[in-house]
C-alpha cells in the first residue's frame, strides 16, 4: 500500500482499521473534545476572558465623555507630560481610551468596588492586555467596548498594548492602580 | 497524447509531464528563493529581538517583521503549494497538466506580486505586519501586490482542479485517487478559500489607500480576513 499509488483494493474503506491507526484517531478524537470543552469551561471558571458588551461609537463622541470624566474625578498628574490619574466613584463608568500610543487617562479604582470600564480607539487597532493578570481584548475605533470589572488584586497594573499599531507600538503602556482598605 | 511530451524519470520511475515539470520547478525554486529573504529578515528580528545586541531601531525592526511575515507566511507556503498541487495531480496520476499556458499566468501574477508587495515594504511606508489591520494605512502597492498573488494562486489552484477532472475523463487512473493527491485536494479546498477571503477584503482595501473609498470598518476586515 502506497500514499502515492491509487489504493490496490478498489473496496479499500471496507478492510479492517489497524489497531495503531484506531488509537490515534482515538486519541484525536479525546483532544479535540477536551479542547472544544475547556472553551466554555474557561470562559466561565477561569475569570480570564471577560463577557464584554461593544456598541458602536465615533472617536469624537468617545474623546468627549472620556474628556468629561477626566475633567470631573482627576486627582493629580504623573511625570512632565502632566498624565491625568482619574479616580472615578465606585459602581461608575469608566472611560479609558487607546491612541497613537498611550492609553489614556491613567485609573485609580479600589479594590472589590465594581465598575463598567468603557473602552475604544480614536484611531487605529488595539489590544488592551492588563498584566500580570493577563486579561486581554481588541479594541477597535468606531466600537465602544465595556467591561464590568472588580479589581482584586491590590497595587499596581499595567496595561500593554497587544496588537501592533505602528511604530510607537513598543512604548503604548498605560496603568491601572488599585487600591486597598477604602 | 504525444509521447514526448512526457519523461519517466530513472529514480524515482515517476512519468513527468514536461510542461508540468517546468513549472513545479520554478514555483518551488521562487518559494525556496523566498524562503531564505524571509529567513534573513527573521535573523536580524531575533537579533533586534535580542536584548545584548539589539541591532535595529523601532521603524526598521517593524518593516524586517513586516516582510519576514509576508513572505514566510504567505508567499512561501503558497508557491511551495502550487509546486505540491501540480506534482499530486499531474505527475502522481500520470495526467498532463490541464492548461500550462494559464500556469504560466499564474507563475508570473504570483511573482509579479511578490516583487510589487515587496518593494513597497522596502520603500517603508507598509509597515503594517502581515495583517494589514485598517485602519492603518500602507503603500497601496502593498495591496495591490497581495492582490495580484492572490488572483494568480487562485489560478494555480483551479488548474489543480482542472487536471483532476482531465485524469478522471482521460482514464489516466483506476479506483479511487492516491491519498497523497487527497491530501492535496483537502489543502487546495482550503487554500481557494482563504485565498478567496483575503483577497475579498483586500480589494475595497486598495481602494480605500487610493482614497476611493472612505471608510473601512476595522472590525468587518478582522472577520473577512
Amino acid at each position: 500500500m502506497s500514499a502515492i499509488q491509487p489504493p490496490a483494493e478498489s473496496i479499500w474503506w471496507k478492510q479492517p482499521l489497524d489497531k495503531v491507526e484506531g488509537t490515534w484517531i482515538g486519541i484525536a478524537l479525546v483532544w479535540s473534545l477536551f479542547m472544544f470543552f475547556m472553551m466554555p469551561f474557561w470562559h466561565i471558571y477561569g475569570k480570564q476572558n471577560l463577557s464584554n458588551e461593544a456598541y458602536r461609537t465615533t472617536p469624537q463622541a468617545y474623546l468627549a465623555k472620556t474628556q468629561a470624566m477626566v475633567d470631573e474625578y482627576t486627582v493629580r498628574t504623573e511625570t512632565a507630560a502632566k498624565l491625568p490619574v482619574v479616580r472615578p466613584p465606585p459602581g461608575s463608568d469608566v472611560y479609558l481610551l487607546g491612541r497613537l500610543w498611550q492609553w489614556w487617562p491613567l485609573l485609580e479604582l479600589q479594590k472589590g468596588q465594581t465598575y463598567r470600564l468603557h473602552i475604544s480607539s480614536m484611531d487605529w487597532q488595539h489590544g488592551f492586555s492588563l498584566q500580570p493578570v493577563n486579561i486581554n481584548t481588541q479594541i477597535l475605533p468606531g466600537y465602544e467596548m465595556v467591561l464590568t470589572i472588580t479589581p482584586d488584586t491590590g497595587g499596581e497594573q499595567t496595561i500593554i498594548c497587544n496588537e501592533y499599531c505602528g511604530l510607537g507600538h513598543h512604548n503604548m503602556v498605560g496603568k491601572i492602580y488599585v487600591e486597598e482598605g477604602m | 497524447m504525444s509521447a514526448e511530451l512526457f519523461r519517466t524519470c530513472p529514480e524515482s520511475g515517476l512519468q513527468f509531464h514536461k510542461p508540468a515539470e517546468t513549472l513545479m520547478r520554478l514555483n518551488a525554486v521562487v518559494a525556496v528563493v523566498i524562503l531564505l529573504v524571509g529567513g534573513v529578515a527573521a535573523l536580524l528580528v531575533t537579533l533586534t529581538r535580542w536584548p545584548a545586541v539589539h541591532l535595529l531601531p523601532a521603524d526598521r525592526f517593524y518593516q524586517l517583521l513586516t516582510m519576514h511575515g509576508v513572505n514566510m507566511l504567505i508567499f512561501f507556503i503558497i508557491f511551495f503549494e502550487i509546486a505540491v498541487l501540480y506534482f499530486c495531480s499531474s505527475t502522481l496520476l500520470r495526467c498532463r497538466l490541464a492548461t500550462p499556458r494559464i500556469g504560466w499566468l499564474a507563475f508570473a501574477l504570483m511573482l509579479i506580486g511578490v516583487i510589487v508587495n515587496n518593494s513597497a515594504v522596502l520603500n517603508g511606508d507598509a509597515s503594517v505586519m502581515m495583517t494589514s489591520y485598517v485602519p492603518m494605512p500602507a503603500n497601496p502597492n502593498f495591496y495591490l501586490g497581495l492582490i495580484l498573488f492572490a488572483v494568480g494562486a487562485l489560478l494555480g489552484c483551479f488548474m489543480f482542479l482542472g487536471t483532476l477532472v482531465i485524469a478522471k475523463e482521460e482514464k489516466t487512473y483506476e479506483g479511487s485517487i492516491p491519498l497523497v493527491t487527497f491530501g492535496a485536494l483537502t489543502a487546495c479546498i482550503i487554500a481557494v478559500f482563504t485565498i478567496a477571503s483575503g483577497a475579498i477584503i483586500l480589494i475595497p482595501t486598495y481602494l480605500w489607500s487610493l482614497g476611493y473609498i472612505n471608510h473601512i470598518d476595522a472590525a468587518m476586515y478582522r472577520l473577512v480576513w
